[in-house]
């Protein structure tokens, strides 16, 4: 079988591009942590409202000045409906389900999860520009899903 | 390089394939590393 | 040869399942076009057939009825033609009952609003147990039109010690084979599924059911296009007189997809929890390995264009593109396909792309995305060969190729006016499958506005397209002028396939390879799920 030798410049010239993309990926992953979410915590959903820090979803503060924000998912709302943050402040979003599967999307941000019920999903952010940003449940959860969203208010410094 | 009548051992011009297929995949450099660089900001 | 009533009862079988086919893109268009004028705002669904029944409809009939009937069709047609026997049909008519009865099942519960979970059927959304079991059904009849393709290979075997199966008929079987080893997956979520959902079971692993769906859901999207390359190899070389570019290359392709198609599924779950990054680093590699065979087809494809070219004195990429037949419906359908594949093939790179895959994930840029590989690509390529088909099943002339022809260059227009707009929603971040997006008036929703308004405009041409093929399908088969009955002939390859290495003869082997690759390859993650058993569901019906 001849390989004919365009081909196998071609063949050459594509695998260099994909071992290429995925260098710059592997080092966009270590550098800027460019990475997929990724959560290995678990939590009952059916007791979600009577399990910490899920008792309370919201903003929490912590003594080196970043936050952490706790959001319940589930059927057609996220609870905190609104969350006030401060414009450069170092973000870690825990997201969970009390039912069926969400998504927790952010437009204009790269955070973007899925809230599985069981489980805890987590992803920092920084939040660069102030303003409103939308926050939208992108994982088709019943009757109601194209109603269900947040907002997040971003505060100049 | 005359290609035989008879498609012999010698290989065919392929000029087009070539060109086409070097296009196709220099543009998808060039546009994934775009998306790349137009959408750091949101990390 | 076989004599001409053998013929005529193989017809009949390729004709139900085609038919079959064309009726089912003909309803999912007018699911697919509402949908599309929903999402601008112009209209809203009503309570009793609302949104999400539709797009449970439309992803349905298009992606898995539509593709899987024709492309049983196909294989049935070229195992038929390229070795020829005295044969019964039973098979053939069996494998397209059960398919169809399975449709019907799973189709009635949608229609009654019992399963409202699209055509992805995310647990803890439960649905009637019927419907799973319907989907099931369907997937079992597929199974028995792949047990005729691969009884005619071994009886070629028998007939021709030593001989390669002819290429047309190899790449038809390596569909099924890789179908075979894809759809283990999707039979093993039903095992759980279904008993969760008559309720003997309290309560099912989400993450372990998605998993399983995505073993299966990456695979079936390689099913329609390996379905596509099919034609693309194989028949539309004969379109333009060339000849497949190398028998040895394209098999070499058809074992590369059987491989590498179904241990990449994962990509689909880059945002869950519970799948380490680890894992997921490594689907995003087993993922660009998949793109390699396509690589090549995109070279093989062109050269034998070239080839032809060159026979008739054609120099070069514009001699070549000249040389061809664009006013050939057959033609026009695949090369309008082929283009349009050049867009999917990019975005599939950025979707794959590990943390850059947080931008586009479940936004309606995967939409876009999916609607310039299967939507454009392989339905436009499987209605071209549909027009190459029916005369070839039914000895009737195409009627009005015209409007044949217009209809692929309409459906090559509107698609790219829907999938852009939707590829630039989509990096504005508006999202997938929701019935509108105007989120009470906020202001990156209304960003999104024009470009789902030129995606509605994009889909009522898609609709017009859609309308004027089911004519010319049906047209052609109610005319009565009738033409002598025309062979149907497959493209032989430049590099013939005595000069192919006995390793890539292989069928069967190759498909045991590939269940092993990607049981090894989900060993990882499915490992890691099985370790946090967790808390499972007991399910919900939220529509």
């Amino acid at each position: 079988m001849h390989i004919h030798r365009y081909e196998r410049w071609w063949m050459t010239f594509g695998i260099t591009m994909l071992v290429a993309f995925l260098a710059l990926l592997a080092f966009a992953a270590v550098e800027n942590s460019i990475v997929p979410p990724s959560g290995m915590q678990q939590i009952d959903p059916k007791l979600v409202a009577r399990t910490p820090p899920f008792d309370h979803p919201g903003l929490r503060r912590l003594s080196d000045g970043s936050y952490e924000a706790y959001y319940v998912a589930q059927v057609f709302a996220f609870d905190p409906p609104l969350l006030v943050i401060p414009q450069d402040a170092k973000v870690t979003f825990y997201v969970t389900s009390t039912d069926v599967v969400h998504g927790f999307f952010i437009p204009g941000t790269a955070v973007n999860m899925m809230a599985v019920p069981g489980w805890v999903n987590t992803q920092t952010h920084v939040f660069r520009r102030a303003g409103e940003y939308l926050l939208i449940c992108h994982e088709y959860c019943g009757i109601g899903h194209q109603s269900m969203f947040g907002k997040i208010e971003v505060t100049k410094r | 390089m005359a290609w035989p009548k008879k498609s012999g051992d010698a290989e065919a011009p392929l000029v087009g394939t070539l060109r086409f297929v070097f296009v196709m995949g220099s543009a998808f450099v060039v546009l994934w590393l775009l998306m790349y660089w137009l959408l750091r900001d949101r990390w | 040869m076989t004599s001409d009533l053998q013929v005529r009862a193989e017809n009949r079988v390729v004709l139900a399942h085609v038919y079959t086919s064309t009726a089912a893109i003909a309803l999912g268009a007018v699911f697919g076009v509402f949908q599309g004028f929903s999402r601008a705002g112009a209209v809203s669904a009503p309570p009793w057939f609302d949104y999400y029944r539709m797009l449970t409809m439309h992803g349905v009939l298009m992606a898995l009825i539509f593709t899987t009937f024709f492309i049983t069709g196909l294989s049935l047609f070229v195992t038929y033609r390229a070795i020829p026997r005295e044969r019964n049909v039973t098979c053939g008519w069996l494998g397209w009952l059960v398919m169809l009865a399975g449709t019907a099942m799973a189709a009635s519960e949608i229609l009654a609003g019992n399963a409202t979970v699209l055509y992805t059927f995310y647990a803890p959304l439960k649905a009637s147990p019927w419907f799973y079991i319907g989907a099931t059904i369907l997937v079992l009849g597929t199974w028995i039109v792949a047990f005729e393709i691969f009884e005619n290979i071994v009886y070629w075997r028998k007939r021709n010690p030593g001989v390669a199966v002819p290429l047309v008929v190899f790449c038809a079987a390596a569909t099924f084979v890789m179908w075979i080893v894809a759809t283990l997956g999707v039979v093993a979520e039903m095992a759980l599924l279904i008993p969760w959902a008559f309720g003997w079971v309290p309560t099912v692993n989400v993450l372990l059911t998605r998993v399983f769906f995505w073993y299966f859901g990456h695979p079936l999207v390689y099913f329609w296009i390996m379905g596509a390359y099919v034609i693309w190899y194989n028949i539309i070389p004969t379109r333009y007189g060339g000849n497949t570019f190398s028998d040895g290359l394209t098999r070499l392709t058809f074992i590369m997809l059987i491989l590498l198609s179904t241990p990449v599924g994962i990509h689909h779950e880059f945002m869950e929890p519970g799948i380490s990054s680890a894992w997921k680093a490594l689907f995003t590699i087993t993922t660009y390995g998949v793109a390699i065979p396509s690589f090549i087809t995109a070279f093989a494809i062109f050269a034998s264009f070239e080839l032809a070219a060159i026979k008739q004195g054609r120099r070069g990429f514009i001699g070549t593109v000249k040389s061809l037949p664009w006013s050939d419906p057959a033609f026009a359908g695949a090369a309008y396909g082929m283009l349009l594949f050049i867009l999917g093939g990019f975005g599939g790179l950025v979707n794959a792309s590990y943390g850059m895959d947080a931008v586009v994930h479940n936004t309606i840029w995967i939409v876009g995305h999916f609607h310039v590989t299967v939507g454009g690509p392989v339905a436009l390529t499987f209605v071209g060969a549909t027009y190459w088909l029916i005369p070839r099943l039914t000895g009737r002339a195409l009627w009005k190729p015209k409007l044949a022809l217009l209809q692929t260059r309409l459906w090559f227009i509107g698609m790219l006016i829907m999938s852009f707009s939707m590829h630039f929603a989509g990096l504005l971040g508006a999202p997938r499958r929701t019935s509108d997006v105007t989120y009470q008036g906020a202001a990156v929703a209304q960003s999104w506005h024009p470009y789902m308004t030129a995606a509605a405009i994009g889909g009522a041409i898609l609709f017009l397209s859609i309308l004027a093929f089911v004519a010319v399908a049906l047209g052609t088969l109610l005319q009565n002028r009738k033409t002598e009955p025309m062979e149907a002939t497959f493209a032989t390859a430049a590099e013939p396939s005595a000069t192919t290495p006995a390793m890539l003869q292989h069928l069967f082997r190759w498909g045991v390879i590939a269940l092993a690759f990607a049981v090894i390859v989900y060993a990882g993650p499915i490992g890691e799920i099985i370790r946090h058993p967790g808390y499972g569901s007991s399910g919900l019906r939220t529509w």
